[in-house]
């Protein structure tokens, strides 16, 4: 049996002349909690939507639960659980349409489930579903996708404009899935404090370019943060291999790189810092550190505001 | 399956509720207007263009309401196959279609139907030209469905299927002389249509990776709009060339022409000059007033076989055509008291009531039998004239012709025909007779050898017929105050000379004169070529090169016609290059591009508009290999086979092996 529940090669995807995603190499292992990131316009549900079939590949290929994506037979849809992206229904019906609508496709529907997840969400089976508040779309798309029962979980962006209880709610129906081995849940979010808790791989695209693709902890361990402080001001960077981000303040250079080595260590070195101090980083700030504007960045405060914040 | 279909009804029943409405409003309006199943205008107008917008909005309907990229996933990602979803919606997209059509329909039938209602007969063959009406909105259904689905550049371009649904709606209007071939015409359509909807729906949006015959049949139905757009829009420049340059009032045409006298005349007409009138000699004369009837005592017989046996296709779809009224009942004739019908599909003339709308009787061998037997059919099929110039005051069957008196209800048996000379044509006598000047009614029996004409039901004139078709189109009789008859034959070779045969007779019968009359000068002189520009440019240059041959083979010599002919030569090697820089825009194989090359060469411009219609413009990106643009598409460059590259590293990627693709 395949150990990755989704696979792709060189997928590639053009609008007209701009390519909205570049060449992804993926794999998501079976079991895992798999988090896509990136900022907006990044790729993120272009690259969801070829993996489930509803967009064609320019180029490249991606198999998901086995099957090529552009061909996924209905036995496979029936094993795969889709959240799309600002979770569309068909808003005249009603929770209960909804539910008999989509069990009469799914011989194995645990109606059970679907109760507790709509109950979670406060959801009255008369309310239509072009009624509902965002977060209450959220639970009623989640409530109809997990029922299914699905071996595998795609999610485009779930947590989109939902309040935190909503959130919440959202992240113990999705643990729910996980609680069946070799159940996997692939999903994009902005949300990096949900990701921290239910991710445990992680891929973050880049302008259309897959940059990251690991377990969340391979990837907090290889984002660094090191505080470099100075007697006087900070002399001027040289290149730094890796370098995500530098900010600088009147004696700190706060420098954060990717896969930092012995090179790191020397150009550290070369710096003449006083002291150089580690900071542990949230995958939160890992993840902005990554996404944000590469290099040096101007302070946002001018050199008097900060002498007086110092003092 | 089952799902889908109730959600296809209950998300569309509404609007199908509505539609059945308005259908329901507008059939009644028709009826109260004209109060008939197979009437010329009115019905065929409400049913013929009401059922096509309906099932081209359902079937629109169906498929945009579901086209969202959110709403189209939500639907479509479930265990089962796109074909299944489709073969769902199209299920239950039929059924609401028919219950609209249907339902108000066949109320209407039952309402013309229903004795009391309809001062007209009644025969369930009335229906047909109706239902076909309804079922041939499946064919815009259909479309609806393929419009709706299938991606496209714009709009305008996405509408182009519909094309294919009207030019079937109008071959089922024109072409069908029964209800099987109505059908055969609708089931074409629907073979062309439907397959390139399944593809659109379930094949995904890149037209290139659908099945051959998807793409095949989407091409069709795509050319057959674009040939249908860009002819209405030729077609109207063309008029408008025509109308601002002012070349129409060039044209006009000199017929001859019968004076009240008998005397034939030349009358010249042109578009925008008055019309003139010379004697034979060219001898101007004052035009007739225009109270005064200028058919008066003229009858104009058509002189083919009206046996439907032997009537050309042609003939028997222009007056039996399954759309046409004729092919049911024709009327005979109206007084305020009763209506008058000749009722093909029962062999019989039937009356009815003008006020009550009931039937009173029927006129058959045995007189007027009152509506308390049943109508009595004649033993051979009659043909009853229904020309503009004539009162049916007689009918004939191929052996007998009987003289008709509808306000005493009789009928009587005039002429037999001689065995092996079977009657033509019975005609009379003319509408605009005036018995209180000079003219007097007269009706004509025509066989293959002889012309009888009656006055009174008494034979007036027997003579011999001089010329029949194909060499003579019709034969126009003249009757003189002074009880004189002039037989016109109008020649059928418009090419050819002479003109007309004229032959006057006296009152007995001998004749006076015979008169060959020669090709007038100018008839209907052609437009000059350059006029034609729009609609040349937009033809295939087949077609243009085959008209252009013609109108020199037909001697139409026109000083502009070798301009015209270097633009279209230019204008169709412009399309050319066109072509062979789009091809290279579609990632298209080179087998394919030259394909189209050729394709274009015979097609023209419509088939340059066919390729940009039906695919997209690949991107290309300058390769790193080679440096030349290469087609995002193909794995491959195409100049130098050099795979993709990868994105360029920036030293911060992230990798482990586990959930890597093949890094």
């Amino acid at each position: 049996m395949n150990d990755f529940a989704i696979k792709t090669t060189g997928l590639t995807r053009y609008f007209g002349g701009k390519c909205a995603v570049d060449q992804v190499s993926l794999a998501v292992p079976r079991g895992s909690v798999f988090a896509l990131l990136g900022r907006n316009g990044s790729g993120k549900s272009t690259l969801t939507r070829m993996l489930m079939g509803l967009l064609e590949p320019t180029r490249g290929s991606a198999n998901v639960l086995g099957e090529d994506c552009r061909h996924l037979s209905p036995a496979a849809r029936g094993r795969i659980g889709y959240v799309a992206e600002g979770h569309p229904l068909i808003d005249w019906m009603r929770v209960r349409d909804l539910e008999s609508f989509q069990k009469s496709f799914y011989p194995k529907w645990d109606g059970r489930l679907f109760k507790s997840v709509v109950d979670q969400f406060g959801l009255p089976s008369d309310a239509r579903a072009g009624r509902l508040s965002r977060g209450q779309r959220a639970g009623l798309s989640l409530a109809l996708t997990l029922a299914t029962r699905p071996q595998l979980l795609v999610m485009d962006d779930p947590a989109m404009g939902l309040d935190p209880v909503a959130r919440r709610t959202l992240l113990e129906a999705m643990i729910l899935v996980t609680r069946n081995a070799g159940h996997t849940i692939f999903f994009s979010s902005h949300v990096l404090d949900d990701v921290e808790r239910v991710a445990d791989h992680v891929a973050i695209l880049d302008k259309s370019v897959l940059r990251v693709s690991c377990p969340v902890e391979f990837f907090r361990a290889r984002i660094k943060r090191l505080v470099l402080t100075f007697g006087g001001t900070p002399p001027p960077l040289p290149p730094i291999p890796g370098l995500l981000e530098a900010r600088r303040d009147l004696t700190q250079l706060r420098l954060t790189v990717a896969n930092p080595g012995p090179e790191l260590e020397q150009l550290v070195a070369s710096l003449g810092a006083q002291a150089v101090t580690e900071v542990a980083l949230s995958l939160e700030d890992a993840v902005i550190a990554y996404l944000g504007e590469r290099g040096e960045k101007p302070s946002l405060l001018q050199s008097d505001q900060l002498e007086a914040v110092a003092s | 399956m089952k799902a889908i279909f109730i959600k296809e009804l209950r998300e569309n029943g509404k609007w199908a509720a509505l539609m059945l409405v308005a259908m329901s409003a507008v059939l009644a309006w028709g009826l109260s207007t004209r109060p008939s199943l197979v009437g010329d205008f009115v019905m065929p107008l409400i049913t013929g263009c009401g059922f096509p917008v309906i099932g081209f909005a359902l079937g629109l309907l169906q498929t945009l309401q579901d086209s969202s990229p959110g709403r189209w996933g939500f639907l479509t990602h479930r265990p089962i196959t796109r074909a299944q979803i489709l073969s769902a919606k199209l299920l239950a997209g039929i059924c609401l279609y028919f219950l609209v059509a249907l339902i108000p329909l066949g109320v209407a039938i039952y309402w013309v139907a229903t004795p009391g209602h309809v001062a007209a007969p009644f025969a369930w063959q009335m229906t047909l030209p109706r239902l076909a009406d309804a079922i041939g909105g499946l064919m815009w259904y259909a479309a609806g469905i393929l419009v709706g689905a299938r991606h496209a550049r714009w709009i305008g371009s996405r509408l182009m299927p519909a094309g294919t649904a009207l030019v079937g709606s109008i071959a089922a209007l024109w072409f069908p002389l029964n209800m099987g071939e109505a059908l055969l015409i609708f089931a074409i359509v629907l073979a062309i249509i439907l397959p390139g909807a399944w593809a659109a729906f379930a094949g995904g949006e890149d037209f290139a990776r659908q099945p051959i015959i998807a793409r095949w049949t989407a091409g069709l139905c795509v050319l057959i709009g674009l040939f249908c757009a860009l002819g209405a829009l030729a077609g109207f420049s063309t008029s408008m060339l025509r109308s601002l340059t002012g070349v129409e009032r060039d044209r006009g045409y000199n017929v001859y022409e019968f004076a009240p006298d008998g005397r034939m005349l030349i009358a010249r007409e042109s578009p925008g000059i008055p019309a003139s009138v010379t004697d034979l000699q060219g001898k101007p004369l004052p035009l007739l007033a225009e109270s005064e009837p200028t058919r008066a005592n003229i009858l104009v017989v058509s002189m083919e076989d009206n046996d439907p046996q032997h009537m050309s296709r042609e003939r028997r779809r222009d007056e039996q055509g399954f759309q046409r009224e004729g092919k049911y009942l024709r009327s005979i004739g109206s007084n305020e008291l009763a209506h008058w019908y000749y009722v093909v599909t029962r062999n019989t003339i039937e009356g009815f009531n003008a006020y009550r709308r009931e039937y009173i009787g029927s006129l058959g061998l045995a007189g007027f039998v009152r509506a308390t037997g049943s109508p009595q059919p004649f033993p051979e099929p009659m043909y009853v004239s229904q020309d503009e110039y004539s009162n049916p005051g007689i009918v004939a069957s191929a052996k007998t012709a009987y003289e008709l008196d509808l306000s005493r209800r009789t009928i009587v048996p005039v002429f037999d025909a001689e065995p092996g000379d079977p009657i033509l044509i019975a005609d009379g006598p003319p509408m605009f007779y005036d018995p209180d000047k000079w003219s007097v009614p007269f009706t004509v029996v025509v066989t293959h050898t002889t012309v009888h004409v009656f006055e009174s039901g008494k034979e007036r004139i027997h003579t011999a017929l001089k010329h029949v078709f194909p060499e003579t189109i019709s034969l126009e009789i003249c009757r003189t105050s002074d009880g004189r008859y002039v037989l016109a034959y109008q020649s059928n070779h418009p090419e050819k000379e002479p003109a007309e045969w004229v032959d006057e007779l006296d009152p007995q019968g001998r004749l006076l004169h015979e008169t060959v009359l020669p090709r007038l000068p100018v008839r209907n002189s052609p437009s000059p070529i350059w006029t034609n520009t729009p609609i040349l440019f937009v033809a295939p240059p087949a077609a243009d090169l085959w008209a252009l041959i013609w109108a020199r083979s037909q001697m139409i010599s026109d000083p502009s016609d070798l301009p015209v002919t270097i633009a279209l030569a230019a204008f169709g090697l412009i399309t050319l290059c066109a072509t062979l820089l789009v091809v290279r825009q579609m990632g298209l194989s080179r087998r394919a591009q030259w394909a189209w090359v050729l394709f274009n060469g015979l097609l023209g411009f419509p088939g340059l508009t066919l390729l940009l219609s039906l695919f997209d413009r690949i991107a290309k990106i300058a390769c790193p290999s080679c440096g030349k643009r290469r087609l995002v598409t193909r794995e491959q460059c195409e100049h130098c086979n050099a795979p993709f590259a990868r994105p360029a590293p920036e030293g911060i990627e992230v990798f482990a092996s586990t959930s890597a693709g093949d890094k």
